[in-house]
């Protein structure tokens, strides 16, 4: 028998992050490792607040995060649908991003994390990632 | 006994026995984890416990059965069918409730506290199935109003070639018992009833192919699946139920009406009784089919204490008497019954008041119909 794939997120109120935040990471770490693939629509906003039993603004404001950071495309017609890579990236974003990441590095530092550690880390998520935007290069992204 | 005793208490006996056999699958279909309304944790629930507790609802309903079988041929042999039929179904219905509510009370007790249970976390499936059903459901939805609105307009327009003085409705047979002088009151009755029941059932039919998901996460990748299927299948039993009303309340309505016009000596027993005989059995198979897939699709997915259910249907606190969602920050209306087969509304959503305040309007003003149909006003 045929069994499709399901992909589900879970929110757990408890945690002390906030709901929208866990709905946006969930999805930010299913696409970025390939399990939503560029073009694969996902429920509406009603749709998933209402199976998560979460308000409706908790999910828009995810989606509209995940929007912004262009991991979703929102449509009013075609509904909610995974962004492809850019192609190109904005040297704003980019600038950014790398902040970001410098601050990620120097808490993991900071927390006890030494250097061949960290490029050892940095590698493997890496590896994790999929969709890698193609730039003339491999551009099917590393498997697992 | 003569025949209209037979076929009354021989439909009396089927009723128990339904009724029985529904009551008894009941705790035997719900969704892993769930015992009686409560959320148990799905391995209290499979425990030893839950056959103690199975054990006793088993005893009681066997004893209900018994006893409104006893009591209602009793009163029908002594040559009441009718008010044996009656009585004896309040004495099948009634005792259900305060069973319930032990059995229900029983396994409280055996809840988790909230800590262990996983009340406090919700899954959602991310696949979009949102299509399934909703095509049917929104055609039956249509196709009722017009039919139902059409047969009223027929129904009036119809009162034009009545004489002043028509036979009333209100008998087993379908024949009139007596003549009234309102042939408005009676034409509209059956095509009113029409306008409330069947495009309500196809209302429920797409409210229900909208239903909350109570998805597992994990369960090998079947709770979305299950999910779906159980709802597809609710939601066509509704909307295929709402035709059907149509075709059988029109079919009846049409009868009549011929009969009131003078146009024939008594209604088409046969056509009827086939109309609704295809109805009963359209909705027999429907409720066997979404009992056999269990409350859910339970029989279709693996409930495990690795994939525990989560978010409305594993809190408690939620639901009063295991029966009543209410829940103001969810924003669903319609949720999985913990206890039972199919949906129950969350009453903490404004429109759920809103769908059951027009309903029970819309009983009011039969009820008021069928009381001035009957001559009491």
């Amino acid at each position: 028998m045929y069994i499709p794939p399901m992909t589900t997120i879970t929110i757990d109120r408890d945690h002390g992050d906030a709901v929208y935040a866990q709905v946006a990471d969930q999805l930010r770490q299913l696409i970025a490792s390939g399990t939503l693939v560029p073009g694969t629509a996902i429920p509406s906003v009603r749709h998933l607040a209402r199976d998560l039993g979460v308000s409706l603004n908790t999910v828009a404001r995810a989606y509209r995060l995940l929007e912004s950071e262009g991991f979703l495309l929102i449509r009013d017609r075609a509904g909610v649908t995974v962004s492809a890579p850019a192609r190109e990236m904005n040297e704003e974003a980019r600038r950014q991003l790398v902040g970001d990441l410098r601050s990620v590095l120097a808490r993991l530092r900071q927390a006890g994390m030494g250097g061949e550690e960290l490029v050892e880390m940095v590698r493997e998520e890496v590896g994790d990632l999929k969709g890698k935007p193609d730039r003339g290069g491999d551009g099917g992204g590393a498997g697992r | 006994m003569n025949e209209k005793a037979r076929v009354v208490l021989g439909f009396f006996t089927v009723r128990v026995f339904l009724v029985g056999a529904i009551m008894l699958a009941f705790p035997r279909i719900a969704r892993k984890g769930l015992m009686f309304g409560s959320y148990l944790g799905e391995a209290q629930a499979e425990g030893f416990a839950r056959r103690s507790l199975l054990r006793s609802w088993d005893r009681g309903c066997v004893l209900i059965m018994a006893v409104a079988l006893v009591v209602g041929w009793s009163i029908g042999l002594s040559g009441r069918a009718v008010p044996g039929n009656l009585i004896g179904t309040v004495v099948l219905l009634l005792p259900f409730v305060p069973l319930y509510l032990w059995v229900h009370g029983k396994s409280r007790w055996l809840t988790p506290l909230e800590g262990g249970t996983q009340a406090s976390a919700s899954s959602a499936s991310l696949d979009v199935d949102e299509g399934r059903g909703q095509g049917f459901a929104l055609l039956a939805l249509a196709l009722s109003i017009i039919a139902s609105l059409s047969l009223l307009i027929y129904a009036l327009v119809s009162t034009r070639s009545m004489p002043p003085r028509i036979p009333t409705i209100a008998n087993l047979w379908g024949y009139g018992e007596g003549l009234t002088d309102r042939p408005l009151v009676s034409v509209v009755l059956i095509p009113s009833f029409n306008l409330l029941f069947a495009p309500f059932f196809a209302l429920m039919a797409l409210l229900v192919a909208r239903a909350k998901r109570s998805v597992r996460s994990g369960s090998g990748g079947l709770s979305a699946p299950a999910q779906g299927t159980f709802r597809v299948a609710v939601s066509h039993l509704f909307a295929g139920t709402s035709l059907f009303l149509c075709l059988f309340l029109g079919v009846i309505s049409r009868e009549m009406i011929r009969v009131w016009q003078g146009r024939s000596e008594s209604p088409d027993a046969a056509l009827i009784f086939a109309v609704a005989i295809i109805m009963v059995v359209y909705m027999g198979v429907g409720l066997f089919r979404i009992m056999w897939l269990g409350q859910g699709g339970a029989r279709l997915e693996m409930g495990s204490p690795d994939a525990p259910l989560t978010g409305g249907l594993a809190d408690n606190a939620l639901w009063i008497l295991g029966i009543w969602y209410i829940n103001p920050d969810d924003p669903a209306l319609l949720v999985e019954s913990r206890f039972g087969i199919g949906y129950t509304m969350n009453l903490g959503n404004r429109m759920a008041w809103l769908i059951l305040g027009g309903f029970l309007t819309g009983l009011l003003g039969l009820s008021v119909l069928t009381l001035a149909e009957a001559g009491v006003f």
